[in-house]
């Protein structure tokens, strides 16, 4: 296995990684969303006119991709907050397969140095080429992806632990019982919607500068139901999971060329068989709940 | 403390509540008795804000608090327990008391996210002082809904404590238990959950209404039927008829 | 004016096979309350089983209609088995996921066994469009149309004239009372399946015939389209399936004729994002929302 492969892989498993937390955080507020690849399209779009078109510095289109992305996510957490269950889902779909179908249309072009540069409906957005004009190189990509990664990470695991963590997760197990602890349950899920539509962003704007090239298909449905996917199969219960189901599938499954064409058969019947058992993933509630116990009594052994 | 006048709700045109007037004075506990579907769940229902009130007022502290939220009831100071239990099952005991504080205006934005600070260490040890109080100090890191059923009601009540309410709602606390857990129950609650608060309590278990309660309400068919002295209330012909020409009391 | 007619009949017919989708889902939907994202893709395995008997075979209509159904069926059974049953009861996103991974390895299994991707499949009738005045109706259309009417009243039938048809309203109203009631639940929701998955591979089979082809990507199409055509409907509704269907396709045509091809789709999505923020019951589901709602009110 050569570096530039390894870089690709490991590089990919970055980015699709801010897409599951970001389905993974509404999964924790009890919804399914079938859309969180409409605010990954739209941070990449985004950021990248940014960059490409503006000549903005990458940093500043980063940042921009993702608070696109949020506003996005605002726009559609609003009207769609009294949905609950598949309504909720299905308007997410629906959000999420209109913003797609509108970049198929969008064409916004200005000339750059005798060429024409930005979206053009179908044809996609090409020359994205902030990263390569700074001379930023695969590998120093890779760790500005796994960097923030971390950051964002970070942000999960401290959330977890703290009130507002707990409210989603009250969100999620019930909403009337959360509301009778005297919180706005309405506003909290905009918060949550808000908040990994940002997420979802930061991997749009990552994936479209290192691809140079974006295309209004790769944003279908797949990549929004392959999220959630990964959030349920490694587990509801930490932020870790979804990364998890990331590395799974990606990681080892690619990585095994040997099953290469029969990948989703196995990979299919496998998490099948999981959700069986774990209909929570592999670190559900339960078990993240058994691990801090040993943790906890761990720390007190060695004191 | 809460005055309810003229309270009516329905539900598919049978009357759950009709025409209900009702007082409760500043830390009164009041006992709230009648047979199966008398409305006694329905009152706490509509006080609280999950269901809606057809016609008629609920004032807290003479503010009309109808057409509130749920939410906005419980930050004006009601907390209630649940007759088929409400707990956040993947959560541990200690959360589940823990997150009955998050709407305290003392926790705030920043609150929500600061774990290390001295405010929210004090809150910490309030939430251990509690469950220490209802007995459930060892049993803190367990997942609640793990629980046996008794330990599960005082957990509720920990919970519902958590934002030291001035009017406390406890819907049958001690349903499912046995006398001795009931006679447990009725002591933690009369020296420790109703000092300093108002209360309604609904329950069937006589001694436990007995042990708590200066003053007996019964409800029929959404009215009320008699209204006083446990004791008065008791021998009242109406309550007698209405029991046992339905229920019994299982005292 | 006339052209205006002449998109709402092409919508009709093209929305008579939305609406035979959306029947199968529905039916599915109604007892199971879970979404199966697996449906369009096992009716589509159907119509490969289809295809293969007519390459194979060079088999009559009849037989190539019976293998679609039977294959779609026996894939049906899978999913069920594998999704639906396995899992328990309150564990609706994972009932969700895992039909959804079935969906990536059934599609997966077809293109390995069909490496070519698109096959032919034999049309079942091959008659000129009939004329009407300035109208002109597609023989298969009407048939997909008359297919459609026939299912509603045979499931009419059977869900309000049958002791089996009590036994599912049982089921989908309140599974535990039914429990109590000495309905075997289980079995009601397998044979509710079993009735789904039939109705999908006729429709399966009408509208493959009529496009002459079939590739992997049908299974997404019916999916989506038929989950559209029931959440416009109302979900859990038969009849609010068909108008479901109906409106999609009439939506769809005249958005075709008005504004272009580029934006089918996008109207059907927008039309549908509207119905959800303000009717999400759909047409026909109303009442559906509103006990869902109590439902989440219950103290």
């Amino acid at each position: 296995m050569d570096d530039i492969y390894l870089i690709a892989v490991l590089s990919n498993i970055g980015m699709i990684s801010f897409i599951a937390l970001s389905a993974y955080l509404l999964l924790v507020v009890g919804e399914i969303s079938f859309g969180q690849q409409a605010f990954f399209a739209v941070s990449a779009y985004g950021s990248g006119i940014a960059t490409a078109m503006w000549g903005w510095p990458i940093w500043l289109g980063l940042l921009w991709g993702a608070l696109v992305a949020g506003a996005a996510a605002l726009v559609v957490a609003i009207p769609t907050v009294r949905l609950r269950g598949l309504y909720f889902s299905v308007a997410t779909l629906a959000f999420a397969e209109m913003v797609r179908l509108i970049f198929e249309i969008f064409t916004y072009q200005v000339e750059i140095e005798g060429e024409l540069v930005g979206p053009d409906g179908s044809d996609g957005f090409r020359d994205i080429r902030a990263i390569y004009d700074s001379n930023v190189s695969d590998f120093e990509y890779l760790l500005i992806i796994y960097g923030l990664l971390s950051v964002v990470l970070i942000g999960f695991l401290i959330l977890e632990r703290s009130r507002l963590g707990a409210i989603f997760r009250m969100i999620g197990e019930d909403p009337l019982l959360t509301e009778m602890q005297g919180l706005n349950v309405n506003a909290y899920k905009i918060l949550a919607v808000v908040m990994a539509g940002v997420v979802a962003g930061i991997g749009g704007a990552l994936y479209a500068h290192l691809a140079t090239y974006v295309e209004p298909k790769i944003f279908n449905v797949m990549l929004g139901v392959h999220a959630l996917a990964y959030g349920l199969i490694g587990g509801l219960g930490t932020a870790v999971g979804p990364l998890i189901g990331v590395a799974i599938d990606i990681g080892l499954l690619e990585s095994i060329r040997a099953i290469s064409g029969y990948r989703m058969i196995v990979f299919g019947g496998l998490v099948a068989v999981l959700l069986i058992v774990r209909p929570r993933g592999l670190l559900d509630e339960a078990a993240v709940h058994w691990l801090r116990g040993r943790w906890r009594g761990l720390v007190r052994a060695e004191n | 403390m809460l005055r309810i006048e003229g309270l009516s709700r329905s539900f598919g045109g049978v009357a759950a509540l009709e025409a209900l007037d009702l007082a409760v004075a500043d830390g009164e506990v009041v006992g709230l008795i009648g047979p199966n579907g008398s409305g006694k769940t329905t009152l706490f229902n509509v006080i609280t804000g999950v269901h809606a009130a057809d016609s008629g007022r609920v004032l807290l502290r003479d503010e009309d608090i109808t057409k509130s939220t749920p939410a906005a009831i419980v930050r004006l100071g009601i907390a209630r327990t649940f007759q088929n239990l409400r707990i956040f099952q993947r959560m541990s005991v200690r959360e589940n008391v823990w997150v009955g504080q998050h709407s305290l205006p003392s926790v705030g934005p920043l609150g929500l996210l600061s774990n290390r600070s001295a405010a929210e260490r004090a809150r910490r040890a309030e939430v251990d002082g509690l469950l220490d109080a209802v007995g459930l100090a060892d049993r803190r890191n367990v997942l609640a809904g793990s629980l046996p059923l008794p330990e599960q009601r005082r957990l509720e009540l920990a919970r519902a404590l958590a934002r030291s309410p001035a009017l406390l709602l406890l819907d049958e606390p001690a349903g499912g238990m046995t006398p001795a857990e009931t006679a447990e129950m009725a002591a933690l609650i009369r020296d420790f959950a109703v000092p300093g608060r108002t209360c309604i309590v609904i329950e069937h278990k006589l001694d436990l209404i007995s042990t708590l309660c200066q003053r007996l309400c019964v409800l029929n068919f959404g009215r009320k039927i008699a209204d006083g002295e446990p004791g008065q209330v008791l021998e009242h012909p109406e309550v007698l008829e209405a029991y046992l020409g339905g229920d019994t009391l299982d005292a | 004016m006339v052209d205006f007619i002449q998109n709402c009949l092409d919508g009709i017919m093209l929305g008579s096979s939305y609406a035979l989708l959306a029947i199968g889902f529905t039916l599915i939907f109604g007892v199971m309350r879970r979404l199966n994202l697996s449906y369009g893709p096992s009716i589509m395995v159907g119509a490969f089983i289809g295809t293969l008997v007519y390459l194979e075979f060079k088999a009559n209509a009849v037989a190539i209609a019976a293998a679609t159904v039977v294959g779609a069926v026996i894939v049906g059974i899978y999913v069920e088995r594998l999704c639906f049953r396995a899992i328990r009861r309150g564990a609706a996103v994972a009932s969700m996921v895992s039909s959804f991974v079935i969906w990536m390895q059934l599609e997966e299994i077809v293109t390995v066994v069909f490496p070519d991707r698109t096959y032919p499949f034999p049309p079942l009738v091959t008659a000129d469009p009939i004329e009407l005045g300035p109208l002109f109706f597609k023989v298969e259309n009407i048939v997909m149309f008359a297919v459609a009417a026939a299912m509603t009243v045979l499931l009419h039938w059977l869900l309000q004239h049958t002791r089996f048809g009590l036994a599912l309203r049982a089921v989908s109203e309140n599974p535990r009372a039914a429990l109590f009631m000495g309905i075997n639940v289980g079995a009601v929701m397998s044979l509710a399946f079993v009735i789904a998955s039939a109705f999908g591979g006729v429709a399966a089979y009408l509208i493959v015939s009529a496009d002459g082809q079939i590739t992997p990507l049908f299974g997404l199409w019916a999916t989506f389209k038929g989950l559209i055509a029931m959440m416009l409907g109302g979900m859990g509704s038969i009849p609010g399936a068909i108008l479901g269907g109906l409106l999609l396709g009439v939506v769809e045509a005249q958005s075709i004729w008005y504004l272009g091809t580029e934006y089918r789709d996008l109207s059907a999505y927008f039309l549908l994002f509207l119905f959800l923020v303000f009717r999400p019951g759909g047409l026909m589901g109303q009442l559906a929302v509103e006990r869902e709602l109590a439902a989440t009110r219950r103290v």
